[in-house]
Parts: structure tokens; C-alpha cells; sequence
């Protein structure tokens, strides 16, 4: 039988010692948890773990709830935080840079249409993007969460949350070969350059 | 600046972030005089809607939480719950404790705290997934009480479950154990508590985890689980497993290991019948 009772009823209800109320919330929950978890690592066993560790700590923490957020959104700030930490602590592998190709000597051009596994592609795309980036993408242009919510979920502000989403959705499109660089043929487009990583970062902050 | 496009300052400019700044009016400017910037703003704008519709198609794909994920979280969540709870203090009776007085507990009394450590009632039998602790000693000298009919299922049900973190070793008298006393014991079981599970034994804390390990244990040896405690035999970690009959009378010990109950195997240590 479906518990009529809110979130936030739940969580104050397991607060108070309420034995069942938690694993309802999870599971009325659980879906799209597990979703924003599993597309922000790309690896169902880094996601089950990021996820268990933050319903955990969301189980301990609930008296702490002050409920200036929806609970949905407290709940999923916990489980990308968790996931942004497994992130960090297996950062000894660097991010993968953006392809030769599409970071040196040439200009952006469309790439024409190739016929392949989009959804395969896409989700290997995200993997490689910066977390904060992927995570911000994850959010707004996968889970279809608000600007304003993805910013509260990730604690920066929405210009940030945006300035992300569209950084990121530019480096999409170089990896999945929307954009490319120098083809190669002898064909160089106007001599337009598409800096490394590295030097993007160390020039440009993000928008505010 | 002519002939550097700038992915992301571009990026930031086609999404309107730069709008009205200094740095938008400059970037407004290379795309009005620098073919790269042109072609590549232009191109930017194409991309972005694709993979924009690509993330939004990525989206649409549902991705429910796997089974097997949220049977573990249950069962984490189910521990946690059971770790949460209060530890009975009984240093004011540990004189008083048999395992006689757990039994008169399965057989449906409200009894715990037998051997000064935590002692938790499954509430499997109530159909929930997170334990309850009985905080009572309702049946506090009720030893001896007449045994209840063994409830028919499922194998958790009155269950106790202590948490001593003790070692046992082989010799130990588990006919002792198991009935008499606990003279000598009990001090140093009343300073346990249920973080003193071995952490080998964490996932066999879970009630779920702990049902599958108790059905695998009477799968093979019958009887009904009247107790467990978390501790270790031999120096290694171990569920103690007391099995009773229906009278709720204690006719064996098993010491079950970590891996007890995965893939149906009780991962049995030792055991012994108790006379």
C-alpha cells in the first residue's frame, strides 16, 4: 500500500524513530537516485556504493534537516556529493583530455552524421567530461532537473550551473563528433584553434 | 587573439553567460571579424542542439535501480538500524542471565539483554525489513517458563540477536553455553556493544543477509534459530548460530562464517549438538 504520507512527514517521522519511514522514502525515490548516480560515474558498481554511502549518511543524518530544500533535493545533493567524492579519490587517473583532433590546429566544423550506437557513445562521452561539468549535464540535461534546483542540489549558483552545462555540452559535441577539428585531408578550415584542456582551464574561469 | 577559438568562452557566449560584459562585447567582435570564430560559433550552435538531444534521449531511457542494488541497501540500511538501537544495559543482571531466559524470549516473552550485550528482537516476524530492539526485560526470571510452540516461520521469527564480539573456541561447553549461567562472562560481555561486530560480519547484520545464512543453516541441520551473536570462533569471525527444537529446548550450536548464506551455503565453521 503507498504511504500518503510527504516526504518531509517521512523523514521527520524516521527521525523520531519511525522504523519504515526511511525505506519508503528511498523507495519512492530510488529510480531517479540511482539514475543521476550511475549517469554521473558510469559504473554500476561505483554508483551502488556512491548511492548506498549517501542514503547512509542521509539515514543518519536526518534530525539535521532543517528543511530549507525539498527533501528530493537534499537527498540528491547527498548522492552526487558522494558520487563527486569517488570522483576526487580515483583522480589519480586524470580526465581523459578532448581528442587530438578536436583540440589542436583546426578550427570547429560540423561533423557529418555517422551512424552508431548514440546512447553507447553518449554515456562514454559524459564519463570523460570533468565531474563538476558531468554532473551539472547529468542534472539538467539528462534528468531534466531545473537550473535553479540543479543549483541548489550542487551548492553553486545557477549562472554556474549553466556555464557548466554549456562548457560541457561543447566538449560533448567535439567527442561525439558534432565538432571536429583539422580533418585531416588538407581540407583546414579557417585556422581556428581549440585550445588543450589544460590551457582552457588556466585561462577562463567559469560564468558566475 | 585572431585564429584561438575558445571552446568554452565561446561555449559560455552562444548560452547568453557573457551577455553585457566586456568579455561578450570582445567575443561578439571576433565573430564578426575572424572567419574561425564565425564558422566555429556557428557550428557550436548546430552542436549544441544535437547533443542537447542526445543528453534529453539519454534521459528518456529509464534506469530503475537494479535489484540486486537495492537488496543491498536494504540489507545496509536494515544493519544500520540494528546498530542505531539503544544497548540494553544489564550489568544490573547479568547474575540473573541464562540462555534458558532467551528461550522463555522465543517462545514469545519479551525478553532481552541475556548476556549483558545487545540484545535485538528480529521484527522479521512482523514484516518489516528494519529490526526493532526490545528495550524490555519483561521476561527478566522467567527461566524455566513453560516453552511456547516454536512459531511455524519463517526462520527469524523471535529471533535474539546479541552482538558480544566474544571469541569462542573450540572447547568452549556449549551445553553451558547454551543453558546455563553466564558466571564469568558477563563482565566482559556487558562492555561490547553492537559495534563490536567483527566487520567481516557487518553484511550478515542486515536481516535479510541474516535470514538467507539462518535458512541455509537449518536447510541443512532442521531445527529453529533461537539465537545468534556476532563474535568470532577461533579467533575468526563468526555468526554463533543456536538451534532449538520445538520446545524451544537448545539441540545444536553452529558457527557459521562470513560468506554464510550466499548462494545458499551456510558456510559452516563448526558445530556441535548439544546434549
Amino acid at each position: 500500500m503507498t504511504d500518503a504520507r510527504s516526504d518531509e512527514e517521512l523523514l521527520q517521522a524516521h527521525a523520531h524513530g519511525d522504523a519504515e519511514a526511511f525505506e519508503t522514502l528511498v523507495r519512492r525515490h530510488r529510480d531517479r537516485l540511482w539514475a543521476v548516480a550511475l549517469r554521473t560515474l558510469g559504473d554500476r558498481e561505483d554508483a551502488a556504493d556512491a548511492v548506498q554511502d549517501a542514503l547512509l549518511s542521509a539515514y543518519r543524518n536526518a534530525a539535521r534537516f532543517r528543511g530549507d530544500s525539498a527533501v528530493t533535493t537534499w537527498l540528491h545533493r547527498i548522492v552526487v556529493n558522494a558520487c563527486l567524492d569517488r570522483v576526487r579519490r580515483r583522480q589519480a587517473r586524470p580526465t581523459v583530455p578532448l581528442p587530438e583532433d578536436g583540440t589542436r590546429g583546426g578550427g570547429l566544423v560540423a561533423a557529418p552524421a555517422v551512424d552508431r550506437d548514440t546512447a553507447l557513445d553518449v554515456r562514454a562521452a559524459l564519463s570523460r567530461l570533468p565531474a563538476d561539468q558531468r554532473a551539472a549535464l547529468v542534472l539538467v540535461d539528462v534528468q531534466g532537473y531545473g537550473v535553479a534546483e540543479a543549483a541548489q542540489i550542487l551548492g553553486i549558483p545557477e549562472g554556474t550551473v549553466k556555464s557548466r552545462c554549456a562548457r560541457g555540452r561543447a566538449r560533448l559535441a567535439v567527442q561525439l563528433g558534432y565538432l571536429r577539428g583539422e580533418d585531416h585531408s588538407g581540407n583546414r578550415p579557417s585556422g581556428g584553434h581549440v585550445p588543450s584542456e589544460t590551457h582552457r582551464h588556466a585561462t577562463r574561469e567559469e560564468a558566475p | 587573439m585572431r585564429g584561438q577559438v575558445e571552446l568554452d568562452r565561446l561555449a559560455d557566449y552562444a548560452a547568453g553567460l557573457l551577455d553585457g560584459t566586456p568579455d561578450g562585447d570582445q567575443v561578439a567582435h571576433l565573430i564578426e571579424t575572424d572567419p574561425g570564430w564565425a564558422r566555429a560559433y556557428s557550428d557550436l550552435l548546430t552542436a549544441d542542439r544535437l547533443v542537447s538531444a542526445d543528453l534529453a534521449a539519454l534521459g528518456a531511457d529509464p534506469e530503475p535501480m537494479p535489484a540486486d542494488v537495492m537488496a543491498r541497501l536494504t540489507d545496509r540500511l536494515d544493519a544500520e538500524a540494528a546498530a542505531d538501537r539503544t544497548v540494553v544495559s544489564l550489568a544490573a543482571r547479568r547474575r540473573r542471565k541464562r540462555w534458558t531466559t532467551v528461550a522463555a524470549a522465543a517462545a514469545g516473552v519479551a525478553v532481552c539483554g541475556a548476556l549483558g550485550v545487545p540484545v535485538l528482537r528480529s521484527a522479521f516476524d512482523g514484516g518489516s525489513t528494519f529490526p526493532t530492539m526490545s528495550r524490555d526485560s519483561a521476561g527478566e526470571g522467567q527461566a524455566g517458563a513453560p516453552a511456547a510452540p516454536a512459531p511455524p516461520a519463517p526462520a527469524e521469527s523471535g529471533l535474539i540477536v546479541l552482538a558480544s564480539g566474544r571469541n569462542y573456541p573450540r572447547d568452549t561447553p556449549w551445553a553451558s553455553i547454551a543453558g546455563e549461567p553466564q558466571a564469568g562472562t558477563a563482565d566482559e560481555l556487558a562492555r561490547k556493544d553492537a559495534t563490536s561486530i567483527p566487520p567481516d560480519l557487518v553484511r550478515l547484520y542486515g536481516a535479510g543477509a541474516r535470514q538467507d545464512c539462518l535458512t541455509a543453516i537449518i536447510t541443512v541441520y532442521g531445527g529453529r534459530p533461537h539465537s545468534v551473536d556476532y563474535a568470532r570462533f577461533e579467533g575468526a569471525p563468526a555468526l554463533m548460530v543456536v538451534l532449538v527444537d520445538e520446545r524451544a529446548k537448545p539441540v545444536r550450536m553452529v558457527a557459521a562464517g562470513p560468506g554464510c548464506g550466499l548462494g545458499g551455503d551456510p558456510d559452516v565453521r563448526h558445530t556441535v549438538p548439544i546434549a
